[in-house]
């Protein structure tokens, strides 16, 4: 059976609710504005151009996801923004000002957790506090406030060893927000996550994103995380690196899994599957002709013996 | 029944647990047995074989002791202590008498002390000899982890120090020794020397042998960080010494005490054969003076000295072994 496009609205229609809401998300002030960002990598084999031409802008308290296949330079990019790497043409401006070298006003969440292992919960987000010169009982009081906020006081005299991944990565976020950044940048937080604890963890995100003042660049390769959790989607394409669309979700708030399955998530699934896996899908479609015609199984039994 | 017998459970209770089967299906009896069983057979299996063979070895010094007569020569030694503590302790005995008599006579003069030379015996040596193991170990250590740090953190210090390290590690201390004897005496002229000179060369000797595995792992326990807590680093804007004292080394601990572990292993190993050839009062001078005493005893006592080596080498690894386990926060070690 065909699918019935006809009765979907395209993933470009926005109800009234979501078109005001964009309405308003753009009225908000511009955090982190790119302009012609690009990198090139320098290595034995030559050069690589990693970003080209990148240009986007993101207001406040927005939901960003960036998604594109394996090798498009999407680290690459939050690495540059993060100050963990130079970029090598253009201007990346956080509140006005261009980003040179890392700094607390931009909080990271590597995919890894990458808890210190030596300290227990609390004192790992104590760290940045302490290490900005907070005394020991503010620093606790803030760590105190971030874990709860993440739903884990309980848990704060654990090493992060006694944790499970869900709970590790919720301490990293508590311990990257207690700084208080302009943005946190997630680089595919939940990829090392189960399916079921990661749609646990998406909706603690966007529970976190609603209650506080922060803006949100969210790396990921799933397309179903991007659409449920993102304002709009940044779309790039490898080789090199550069944009190939921004796509505004027209999924409704609040968001929930029920949605998954609504005209809108599916439309702006198949646009984003259209935009990422062109070459794929034409190969499955092959894949299933040539199985359809000849089937390429031998019976080694009796045809009245049937197990089922 | 009172509720004593609830809580505390009989012996019969205690003798029945034993025997009950836990989750694998075993009884507790004997997987504990079966834990026990195997040393214990190595253990009596090696002592029979001695014992036997040992009465068909004739060597210059007689024949050669088998278990039971070094058993008698170690208690022999624990005696000889024993009787060296009651000689001092009647020493300082008379000496208070002699004072208190000496003050009456004369008021207001000072009393010139005799110090105690007695023998230094067995359990003395082993002392000496862990003392000078400590301090040429923690020496080792006191260079080895900060150049091991400098070399994880820089590629060049690392590519500098790299060569000597390879070309230093395997020499032998018995190939070290002349030189460290030659340099003490020349550079170490003090007229009341704090330390004697055979426990400075057999000290330092020590250090040079042992210095090198702590430092290879101090390498590469720091190259080998996370990135990513390297990167936290960056985000807080931290100061070299700040992110060395606060990321790198507490990253770093678990393979520093595997160096070190390895370290001290070798420092023992070595201080031995150091002693030796130093003649610093230790066990490795304890076992060179027998052999040139060549007494009936001699090879007794030469046994007693092996076995407090190894026995002393094994729980100096077990300690290290230890402290390796609460520095790796969770994970297991070998
Ligand atoms: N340090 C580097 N030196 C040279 N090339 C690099 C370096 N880092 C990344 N690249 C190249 O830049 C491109 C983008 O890499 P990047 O890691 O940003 O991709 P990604 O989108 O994050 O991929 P993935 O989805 O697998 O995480 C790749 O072709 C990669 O080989
Ligand atoms: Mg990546």
């Amino acid at each position: 059976m065909k699918p019935a496009h006809s009765t979907r609205p395209g993933y470009l229609e926005q109800s009234p609710a979501v078109k005001a809401r964009f309405d308003k998300i753009k009225q908000r002030e511009v955090i982190l504005e790119v302009r012609n960002l690009g990198k090139r990598f320098v290595t034995a084999q030559g050069e690589v151009d990693a970003l080209r031409d990148i240009n986007f802008s993101i207001h406040r308290r927005e939901l960003v996801c960036v998604i594109g296949p394996s090798g498009c330079g999407k680290s690459t990019l939050i690495r540059i923004l993060a100050g963990l790497e130079n970029h090598t043409s253009g201007v990346a401006l956080l509140d006005g000002k261009p980003i040179d070298g890392p700094g607390q006003d931009r909080g990271m969440v590597f995919q890894g957790y990458s808890l210190f292992p030596w300290l227990t919960v609390k004192k790992n987000v104590m760290f940045g506090p302490e290490m900005k010169g907070h005394g020991w009982e503010q620093a606790e009081r803030e760590a105190n406030l971030w874990l709860e906020l993440v739903g884990l006081s309980k848990f704060s005299d654990a090493y992060p060893h006694q944790l499970s991944g869900g709970m590790r990565q919720r301490v990293a976020i508590a311990r990257a927000l207690v700084n208080e950044p302009r943005i946190l940048l997630m680089d595919e937080p939940f990829g090392a996550l189960d399916a079921q604890t990661r749609a646990k963890m998406q909706s603690h995100l966007m529970e976190i994103w609603r209650n506080i003042d922060v803006t949100i660049l969210f790396i990921t390769h799933d397309l179903d995380e991007a659409i449920y959790l993102a304002d709009r989607i940044l779309v790039l394409k490898p080789n090199p690196g550069e944009v190939h669309e921004l796509i505004e979700v027209p999924v409704p708030r609040p968001r929930s899994p029920a949605q998954f399955s609504s005209p809108e998530f599916l439309a702006t699934k198949a646009r984003l599957e259209e935009l990422i896996h062109p070459a794929a899908k034409a190969e499955k479609n092959e894949a299933e002709e040539e199985q359809n015609g000849t089937p390429h199984l031998i019976r080694f039994t009796n045809v009245n013996d049937n197990v089922e | 029944m009172n509720t004593t017998t609830q809580l505390i459970p009989s012996v019969w209770q205690r003798l029945m647990a034993l025997v009950q089967t836990d989750a694998s299906g075993e009884s507790v009896l004997r997987k504990f047995l079966g834990g026990i069983a195997p040393p214990l057979m190595g253990i009596i299996i090696f002592l029979g074989i001695w014992h036997v063979s040992a009465s068909g070895i004739h060597t210059s010094l007689g024949t050669l002791p088998g278990p039971v007569a070094v058993m008698k020569q170690a208690d022999n030694l624990y005696q000889e202590y024993r009787n060296e503590q009651v000689r001092e302790a009647s020493f300082h005995e008379r000496q208070k008498n002699r004072k208190a008599e000496f003050m009456a006579s004369n008021p207001g003069e000072e009393f010139s002390e005799i110090k105690y030379t007695g023998q230094p015996t067995y359990l003395d040596q082993i002392f000496t000899s862990l003392y000078t193991v400590f301090v040429g170990f923690m020496l080792g250590t006191v260079i080895a982890v900060p150049l091991g740090i400098l070399c994880g953190l820089n590629k060049t210090i690392q590519a500098a120090l790299n060569p000597l390290i390879q070309i230093f590690r395997p020499v032998s201390p018995l190939a070290w020794l002349p030189i460290v004897t030659l340099v003490v005496s020349a550079v170490y002229i003090s007229d009341d020397p704090m330390f004697a000179k055979s426990f400075l060369i057999s000290a330092i000797t020590v250090t040079l042998c042992s210095m090198w595995p702590t430092l290879v792992n101090t390498a590469l326990g720091v190259a080998s960080i996370d990135k990513d807590l390297l990167n936290v680093s960056k985000v807080l804007r931290l100061s070299t010494r700040t992110k060395v004292m606060k990321i790198v080394i507490p990253s770093s601990l678990k393979l520093i005490f595997t160096g070190m572990r390895l370290s001290l292993g070798v420092a023992w190993m070595v201080l031995i054969a150091a002693e030796m050839l130093a003649q610093n009062p230790g066990l490795g001078k304890f076992v060179w003076d027998e052999f040139q005493n060549g007494s009936s005893q001699s090879l007794e006592r030469i046994m007693v000295a092996v076995f407090t080596i190894g026995f002393v080498g094994f729980m100096l690894d077990r300690t290290m072994h230890s402290l390796q386990q609460m520095a790796s926060f969770g994970q297991r070690t070998e």
